[in-house]
């Protein structure tokens, strides 16, 4: 179901995080972001990219 | 005059053994194919003494190097799902031309090898497979003249290794890149021979041992750096993350390559040309309330060069004690399902693209709860897509599409001219967000959009929330780029609502 709309209020409180965000993220947000791309590239078993450099395709 | 050209009757063609093309799957997937299509193939025209751009390419750098002399010639035969009098091309009348152009569904180049196999073949792309409607946003325009008469197919370009100048390996970097050419700037179109010399820092690729020792990873990312691209490699990917980047690659018209190995560590490669898209009743949930397109994605759409063309392929998680590769690919093939673990992908993209898919997602994750944390996109369930665009023709698409009353559900004014003014670089990531129980399943492909995010593809790393444009119902954000700096824009937008995604084009 669709919630309330934003109050002008929340709009204007919206474009002052925004604004501080693009210019001084806070380290707690970039931490989280840091953490996420490590998850996201980790191999599950840790193997390495060098591994795979030499397989072939025949 | 017109004996080089035979008109058959699609039963009679390749009914003997020997003209039958080799391996045994690509030759069933191929006529399996002309019989599905919405219109089935009725008619084909053989086309003797064809010279073939990528044949004779590996001719000159082989067998015409040969004292006993082999055959130059290819034959290319063409499709249609009309019948044609088999004098078609002899009384070539108005009427015959425009069946013809109508009905052509393409065409495939017969290497005059022993066996024959597959050389250069683009044929129409289906519109479903195993009753699954399936989606090629990789495919492309080929122009063919047919003795003077012009036609053209909309196809995922498919060819098989001859085993001698390549492999599969250099078959599905020329599957993968063959469409690209036109929509990428910088790049040329590339034979075979030409794709394994780069990979193989060759001057010529002699020998038949090349088709037979294959390429590594690092020889075909080799080769695509040497052809312009600016690749981008996934090691020992997760299935969910194949699933993900080749479904965001799909849908930025970038076939990407998968390594896969047989049981016994056989290599191989196959090239990824679209997917199938479904609603399922309870996919695995990243969030509670956001999901990721790509979680809709049952069957990646798959062209081997040994198996076939337009093949279904599952991916399923697996865990093997102690081996890296944990993503399996069931490959539905005509001869039945093959297994192979993934050992990674390979993404030709453009040069210059910068900014990781990983860290796209990472974008994502952030803005979305941002824009609901303030109410600017509502409680509600989520989905979101992912992909990099041309940004002209981000642009023309908005401004080609503005909202009227004769298109209500076009971009908003605001959002066009916001856009428009902002500088970007050549290409950018588009995330575009809808909401889940807006997405109509009869129309399951295209959810109208909610909010979206243009990024800068040129970041090396972003580490940072960041983004050129961001457009949150009600409000618009941007980053105007200029040579002192970047400065912060906004706009309000009144009467904001759901717009059209960002349409399924040929991209320039």
């Amino acid at each position: 179901m669709p919630n309330k709309k934003p109050t002008r209020l929340d709009l204007s409180r919206m474009d002052e995080e925004v604004k501080r965000m693009l210019r001084q993220t806070p380290p707690e947000v970039i931490e989280k972001m840091d953490q996420r791309l490590q998850e996201l590239r980790k191999s599950p078993t840790g193997a390495t990219s060098d591994e795979l450099l030499r397989k072939r395709a025949g | 005059m017109f004996e080089r050209f035979q008109v058959l009757p699609i039963g009679d063609v390749f009914t003997d053994a020997t003209s039958r093309p080799f391996p045994p799957n690509v030759a069933s997937s191929l006529l399996e194919l002309l019989d599905s299509l919405e219109t089935p193939a009725r008619t084909a025209i053989f086309e003797a003494y064809y010279i073939d751009v990528d044949y004779s390419a590996s001719y000159y750098d082989q067998r015409g190097r040969s004292f006993t002399p082999d055959k130059r010639g290819t034959t290319r035969v063409h499709f249609f799902s009309q019948n044609l009098p088999s004098n078609a091309l002899d009384n070539a009348e108005t009427e015959v031309v425009r069946i013809m152009r109508e009905s052509y569904l393409g065409f495939t180049v017969l290497r005059p090898e022993t066996p024959v196999t597959l050389g250069r073949t683009f044929i129409a792309c289906p519109s479903e497979i195993s009753g699954l409607p399936v989606r090629f946003p990789t495919r492309g325009t080929t122009k063919v003249d047919l003795a003077g008469i012009p036609l053209e197919v909309e196809s995922c370009p498919f060819m098989s290794q001859d085993a001698k100048i390549m492999a599969c390996a250099t078959a599905s970097l020329w599957m993968s890149t063959s469409n690209l050419v036109d929509k990428v700037n910088s790049v040329a179109s590339h034979s075979t021979a030409q794709i394994t010399s780069l990979a193989m820092s060759l001057e010529r690729p002699f020998g038949t041992a090349v088709g037979l020792r294959g390429l590594s990873l690092i020889e075909m990312e080799r080769s695509l750096f040497r052809m312009g691209y600016h690749p981008r490699r996934h090691a020992f990917p997760t299935a969910d993350r194949v699933i993900e980047i080749c479904h965001l690659c799909s849908d930025s018209g970038i076939p990407p390559v998968l390594g896969i190995e047989f049981n016994g560590g056989r290599g191989h490669a196959v090239t990824v040309v679209g997917y199938t898209l479904r609603k399922p009743p309870s996919p695995k949930l990243p969030a509670p309330d956001m999901f990721s397109a790509h979680q809709f994605v049952p069957y990646l759409v798959i062209h081997d060069d040994q198996r076939g063309m337009y093949l279904l392929a599952e991916v399923e998680e697996v865990n093997i004690d102690g081996d890296p590769r944990t993503a399996r690919l069931k490959i539905h093939a005509p001869d039945g399902v093959h297994e192979a673990l993934c050992t990674g992908i390979l993404i030709p993209f453009p040069a210059r693209v910068m900014l990781d898919a990983l860290e796209v997602l990472t974008q994502a994750e952030i803005w979305i709860p941002f824009g609901k944390s303030f109410g600017a996109i509502e409680d509600r369930e989520v989905v979101y897509r992912k992909l990099l665009v041309r940004s002209n023709a981000y642009k023309q698409t908005l401004l080609k599409h503005r909202r009227s009353s004769s298109d209500p559900h076009g971009y908003p004014d605001a959002l066009v001219d916001f856009a428009r003014a902002l500088p970007m670089p050549r290409y950018i990531w588009l995330i575009e967000v809808s909401y889940m129980d807006e997405w109509d399943p009869a129309d399951h492909f295209s959810p109208p959009v909610v909010a979206e995010f243009v990024l800068d593809s040129t970041w090396t790393e972003s580490r940072r929330p960041d983004f050129l444009l961001g457009h949150f119902p009600g409000r618009l954000y941007g980053n105007m780029v200029t040579e002192d700096g970047v400065e912060f824009v906004r706009e309000e937008v009144s009467d904001d609502d759901t717009h059209r995604p960002f349409p399924d084009i040929q991209r320039p």
